[in-house]
């Protein structure tokens, strides 16, 4: 960020006036996440107004900062009480240094089969972004970096160069275009398949991007660390394409690793006036994972997902989802079904209520368990 | 009646996912899986370093029992363990948790995610713990472990976080080549011994004085100095010794210059000292199939 910043200083005229925005900025921004808390994407949305995430944020594969659109509608339509003032005053520094900012806080609680409860409230994640974007170069650089809870984490760090006609190459850590990048980081598709935001991975994505469909490539080390540790790679497609009222998805990946992983996807979802329905189902196949004889193990996950739009600033959502963890074995699925009222009475604020029920197998008390929340979600 | 009657459409398919049902776990054993795949318990005279619990259906401080409570049922169940770990962490079996707890870095760079002897240094209790310096709170979107869960993690790692030693074969070492230039310089040449180690090893445990190797002068050696040594750690699992020194000298050792030069290598001398795994397993030098002894190798040039 120092650096950052010094760089712009020495490449871009600074005038007093841009130094007092900055420091307000910073201030603005630094008060502001002190009472908030996950960068996280609101797939519903883009399926609710058929449109691609790039519309909204500056990641054209959705989630973290948004654009000058993105911003808009975050503050003019999502709100029940539209805002009276603009953001991107403050979150464009210069016409090419833009923040933004998600915080999530949550309280919880939660009772499980052992009767054992647990309360209390927790700052669930809050993230800083920052795009520096070169004029008419197609160039940019892009970070996303978790500054709370604990010390600061970098989760996307990459630089970007947009072709004329809108495709785009990516290289630098990346959170891998797989399937509904859905806002739950603790939904069996996100945590099962291992694409979520916790688990963000270095290598190089080119997309094609034609009006109504995107076809993603993306290669990485498929370690989920800095550096790769067994000398082969992570492959994957994913392609998507937009309907008048619906659009579908597909992905394919092969984790080439010492335990080769194969994981596909089907996505999509359709908007029906106030109704968005969303839904995911994968299949993966783990090469020699049964640690008893080295067989290999199948696991189908899915989920479905309806918000209803009650009022503007209101959404109710209802969440369905199953895991089994080896369909070679009987009786060992999870599923979870949450409902959740999402409620945003004004610009830039947005409070979550819900209830969430996960069941698993009897000998597994702990996983069975009942949770209520409330969330209080600042984005930025 | 139209916009009505879409949205059914999409019944089918939430009321089948909600006609889903979690298993009722029969024939299955607590980790989930069939009966039939449960372990055989290893007799405890077999794991000197890590004791089954005396009840084995309450956790005690030692590895297997860990993560036959807390790493295989809770953690590797969705998130440590399947295609993509979380973190790359795979949690799934003890041998991964050994390769991927034990004196790893975690994603804070202030911390091993286990630091043996280190609880509160460990990324891994202080995320079980809820402390501040480590982000969300593990199990991620479960509830919090019971105390004596953690209490056993605590302990474990306070005491050394030692590995059962049933679990793992002997770290042994193996060479893969030597080669010698001579150098612009006159009079010197280079030595490169690269060696390859079956585990990945922590070499840090490695220092110039650890590595001897000496010159045959008929039957006698004569070391040559440790300071003309270097490193060069290829990865985790690979290492090459570079020796620089003077031909003259070496040659004046042997009885005739036009004759091979025969040096030794030793490695591991339990009087200097060790090197280990970073699961900190001594290196079986001699490979007899037993933590620890020097390795020796001759070669000629």
């Amino acid at each position: 960020m120092v650096i950052t910043m010094a760089l712009t200083a020495e490449y871009f005229p600074m005038t007093f006036h841009f130094n007092k925005k900055l420091i307000f900025a910073a201030l603005i921004a630094s008060v502001l996440l002190i009472f908030s808390s996950t960068s996280n994407a609101e797939p519903y949305l883009a399926y609710k107004n058929n449109l691609k995430c790039m519309v909204c944020h500056v990641n054209p594969n959705g989630g973290g900062l948004r654009n000058d659109f993105g911003r808009i509608y975050g503050q003019q339509l999502l709100p029940s009480k539209a805002a009276s003032y603009d953001t991107t005053k403050l979150a464009k520094l210069t016409q090419f240094l833009s923040l933004g900012a998600d915080a999530r806080f949550n309280g919880n609680y939660r009772k499980d089969n052992n009767g054992d409860n647990s309360r209390g409230f927790a700052i669930n994640s809050t993230q800083i972004y920052l795009n520096i974007a070169l004029p008419e170069t197609g160039l940019s650089f892009y970070l996303d970096q978790q500054v709370a809870p604990g010390t600061a984490i970098n989760r996307e760090a990459f630089v970007m160069y947009k072709f004329a006609e809108g495709n785009f190459i990516k290289a630098g850590k990346l959170f891998l275009p797989y399937g509904l990048r859905i806002e739950d980081d603790s939904a069996f598709i996100r945590q099962a398949t291992g694409m979520n935001f916790d688990n963000s991975d270095n290598g190089v994505e080119f997309a094609l991007d034609y009006s109504s469909t995107t076809i993603n490539f993306f290669m990485s080390n498929g370690t989920s660390q800095a550096s790769n540790n067994d000398n082969d790679f992570l492959y994957g497609i994913r392609a998507e394409h937009l309907f008048s009222h619906f659009r579908i998805g597909a992905t394919a990946l092969l984790n080439d690793g010492n335990k080769q992983v194969q994981q596909y996807n089907i996505y999509g979802g359709a908007n029906f006036g106030n109704v968005t329905f969303l839904t995911e189902i994968d299949y993966l196949i783990l090469s020699n994972a049964n640690t008893f004889d080295q067989s290999d193990i199948q696991q189908l996950i899915s989920l479905a997902e309806v918000n209803y739009q009650w009022q503007k600033g209101l959404n109710l959502k209802f969440t369905a989802e199953y895991f089994d963890s080896d369909v070679d074995v009987a009786q060992n699925q999870q599923t979870r079904y949450s409902f959740i009222a999402e409620y945003t009475p004004f610009a830039n604020i947005q409070l979550r209520f819900g209830y969430r029920k996960q069941d698993d197998i009897p000998q597994k008390p702990k996983q069975n368990n009942d949770l209520l929340f409330i969330q209080s979600h600042f984005y930025f | 009646m139209k916009t009505f009657i879409k949205p059914l459409l999409i019944l089918p398919v939430i009321l089948t996912l909600v006609a889903c049902k979690a298993g009722n776990g029969e024939g299955l054993n607590a980790q989930g899986r069939p009966d039939s795949e449960t372990p055989v318990v290893v007799p405890p005279d077999t794991t000197p370093n890590d004791p089954p619990a005396e009840d084995p259906n309450k956790i005690s401080a030692n590895l297997s029992s860990i993560q036959d409570h807390v790493f295989t049922p809770i953690c590797a169940v969705v998130c440590h363990g399947g295609a993509n770990p979380a973190a790359g962490q795979d949690l799934s079996t003890i041998e991964n948790s050994i390769a991927n707890l034990i004196n790893v870095q975690s994603s804070n760079p202030l911390f091993k995610r286990v630091l043996s002897g280190s609880p509160e240094q460990s990324y891994l209790y202080l995320k079980v713990t809820g402390n501040a310096q480590a982000g969300a709170r593990m199990p991620l979107g479960q509830p919090a472990l019971p105390d004596d869960a953690i209490n056993a993690i605590k302990d474990w790692i306070a005491q050394g976080a030692m590995v059962p030693s049933n679990v793992i074969s002997p770290t042994q070492v193996s060479i893969v080549k030597i080669s010698h230039v001579k150098l612009p310089t006159d009079n010197q040449q280079q030595i490169k011994i690269t060696l390859w180690f079956n585990q990945k090893i922590n070499f840090s445990t490695l220092t110039n004085e650890q590595v001897l190797i000496a010159q045959y002068q008929g039957e006698q050696l004569t070391a040559l100095a440790s300071n003309n040594i270097s490193f060069n750690i290829i990865n985790d699992h690979t290492l090459t010794i570079n020796l620089a020194t003077s031909i003259t000298t070496s040659s004046a050792l042997t009885a005739q210059s036009n004759s091979p030069q025969k040096f030794n290598l030793q490695l591991n001398n339990p009087s200097i000292s060790t090197i280990t795994s970073i699961s900190g397993q001594i290196l079986d030098g001699n490979n007899d199939g037993i933590n620890g002894g020097v390795f020796s190798y001759d070669f000629s040039l």
